[in-house]
């Protein structure tokens, strides 16, 4: 073997130009395999991380009429008693780390010459912070724990399409819980810049007081959002969440309890999708470096014809000759899929440590409601890395079976006349 | 008794529609330890005989019987190992694998053969190095060699597992006549000390002047068959 080897190695080495091709596009499609799986699990855990922080948080607690009538917001089938379900939520499991009520309405929102439709939340602001990061998202004023009555925090990007700015008054319109619309004026103290577009451009927060005043909530909360910790892993952080999902619902029987893995279903669904783009990628590109070995070997075979005709003529036989050249085809892929793994590292490490700019990349694109605009971090996935340099191997051994098995097949006699 | 023994073999190739007999009815008993040339003109079935002595060819008909054994009935394994211990062969355009040095190339029969472990291949190609005259340049490659020093890596090459049988096909045709006859000498030398069975095919008349026995085809068929 060691011989076999020697032989193998040097021949791969004989044709310098036609393995460096090879190995290189072996390396780069390897490499670009582990740094696209990289930032798409780094995608996935940014958006949902983000999805926690700023829309839907670890779970949601609310009634299943509410959740049939989810699309029109209703002021209607909220929590009975919300201050008892909260402490029920807080002491049934202890991944649950805080709870905060919420109510949800349809709002117009003008400033006396534009009108634009919002999704407004009426949010308890001291428990909102320690379930969400909206106050770390106020880019200008400050959000409404810190601010006085009859002030609301809106997005942004809201804010600059209507034109306003930080103390400008807007008059809000909605209907009530009597089924009647009612408007009054607000002063805008604070503007949120979140990763999810859709909260820029469409979302409007108001302190529990005034949303009672204005639609008559008379402590009507349709939802309570609840926090849970820190977890290593996005799958860590989806099974956690259904496993305090699981005990809420045993200690809340009559409520629906809804886990992020249901909250973030589209995006989750889109995200098998993405796995699936991801294998399509390593496909072509490996298919593309089996062709380059088929070929590399091929031309060693050909350019060694008579070669196999004095290895078969001292006693060789033809599954030897076989494994000589398989073996040439696994030292290139080797070389390659290792180098691969390596680039993939060194990109990996790059984005895992300085991370990109998603919005650099994207634009200001909203991406249907997906929290994107965020610094996004390439994750790390060993297991993955080594899928990469066993399938480069696979490869490999694949493309250069086949014109070893022609290398093989030859007459001796013919091989020896070959010129 | 004969080493190896021929009898009524015909070989006979397609080119097409066409046939081309190489061989017809060749009968030829060998003894071990001879220096035998065959010889003719080209196309007379010199090659084809070598090739079917040493089992990289089968005859279309007849029978090849080596030290008893008909050639014809082993498989693939039994070939091999034919081609590994017993039966050697010279190359006209000496075909050494470049991309080993010349010790690595004379050892390649030993590794092929599995029989030795890497000291001993090392010590006996050094052996036949020297006995080519070719010390000291075990490390070289081919590409760094001339002509008539490729061919004596050839010849160790071929000698170095202690083959019964050597076959030669036309091993001085790339020669100049100098280097020629010293590689005629070489293989005598070793023919006389080792008792190894040289068969060569030829055009050279050296080579047929230092033959003990010529067998002459023509057209396939043998001719002449002249002991000296």
């Amino acid at each position: 073997m060691g011989t076999l080897f020697k032989i193998a190695a040097r021949n791969v080495l004989r044709n310098k130009r036609r393995t460096a091709i090879t190995g290189i596009v072996m390396m780069f499609g390897i490499g670009l395999y582990i740094y696209a799986d990289s930032i798409l699990k780094g995608m996935d855990r940014m958006t949902i991380d983000n999805m926690v922080r700023y829309t839907e948080s670890f779970l949601k607690v609310r009634t299943p009429e509410y959740v049939d009538n989810l699309q029109g917001n209703p002021l209607d089938h909220g929590i009975p008693d919300p201050e008892g379900v909260i402490r029920k939520i807080l002491a049934a499991d202890p991944a649950v780390k805080a709870a905060a009520p919420r109510t949800r309405f349809v709002a117009r929102l003008s400033n006396y010459e534009d009108e634009i439709p919002v999704l407004a939340t009426a949010v308890d602001p001291v428990r909102d912070r320690e379930v969400f990061r909206l106050p770390d998202a106020v880019v200008e004023g400050s959000w409404l724990d810190a601010a006085g009555p009859r002030d609301i925090v809106i997005g942004a990007d809201l804010a600059r399409e209507l034109g306003v700015g930080l103390g400008d008054y807007l008059l809000v319109s909605a209907s009530t819980v009597y089924e009647n619309v009612n408007a009054d004026e607000y002063r805008v103290a604070g503007l949120l810049a979140t990763p999810d577009p859709g909260l820029n451009k469409s979302a409007l927060f108001m302190a529990w007081a005034d949303a009672d005043a204005l639609l008559g909530l008379d402590g009507l909360v349709t939802e309570i959002a609840v926090a849970g910790g820190s977890y290593p892993s996005l799958n860590a952080l989806l099974d956690g969440s259904d496993r305090a999902a699981e005990s809420l619902g045993r200690a809340l029987p009559s409520l629906r309890i809804d886990p992020i893995r249901y909250l973030a279903r589209d995006y989750l669904a889109m995200r098998e999708m993405k796995g699936k783009f991801s294998s399509v990628i390593i496909l072509i590109v490996l298919a593309i470096a089996g062709v380059g070995i088929v070929n590399t070997i091929l031309m060693a075979v050909y350019a060694r014809i008579r070669e196999i005709g004095v290895l078969r003529a001292y006693g060789m036989t033809a599954k030897e000759i076989k494994r000589l050249f398989t073996l040439e085809g696994l030292i290139v892929g080797a070389v390659g899929s290792l180098a691969g793994v390596l680039l993939g590292i060194g990109i990996v490490a790059l984005t895992a440590t300085y991370g990109l700019s998603f919005e650099s990349i994207v634009g200001d694109v909203d991406m249907g409601g997906i929290p994107i605009m965020d610094r996004l971090y390439g994750e790390w996935n060993f297991g993955n890395m080594a899928f990469g340099f066993l399938f480069g191997m696979f490869v490999s051994f694949i493309s250069a079976r086949i014109p070893a098995k022609r290398a093989s097949k030859m007459q001796v006699t013919d091989a020896l006349r070959f010129v | 008794m004969a080493i190896l023994h021929l009898e009524k073999i015909r070989k006979v190739y397609r080119k097409g529609e066409n046939e081309v007999v190489a061989l017809h009815a060749v009968d030829l008993d060998i003894e071990k330890g001879e220096y035998l040339a065959v010889v003719g003109p080209s196309g007379s079935g010199k090659t084809t005989l070598l090739n079917i002595l040493g089992c990289l060819d089968v005859p279309t008909s007849g029978r090849v019987v080596y030290e008893g054994r008909e050639l014809r009935a082993l498989g693939e394994k039994e070939l091999s190992i034919y081609r590994k211990e017993h039966v050697s062969f010279i190359f006209q355009s000496y075909n050494l694998i470049p991309v080993l040095t010349v010790a690595e190339n004379v050892e390649l029969p030993l590794v092929i053969e599995r029989k030795r472990n890497g000291q001993e291949a090392r010590s006996k190609a050094k052996e036949l190095l020297a006995a080519v005259g070719l010390s000291g340049m075990e490390n070289r490659y081919p590409r760094e060699l001339s002509g008539g020093q490729e061919q004596r890596v050839a010849i160790a090459r071929a000698l170095v597992k202690d083959p019964i049988v050597v076959l030669a096909d036309e091993p001085t045709a790339n020669l100049d006549s100098h280097t020629a006859e010293e590689i005629v000498e070489l293989m005598k030398r070793i023919n006389a000390e080792r008792k190894t069975t040289f068969i060569f095919s030829t055009h050279d008349r050296l080579v047929m002047d230092h033959a003990r026995r010529i067998v002459t085809l023509r057209d396939g068929a043998i001719t002449g068959d002249e002991r000296r």
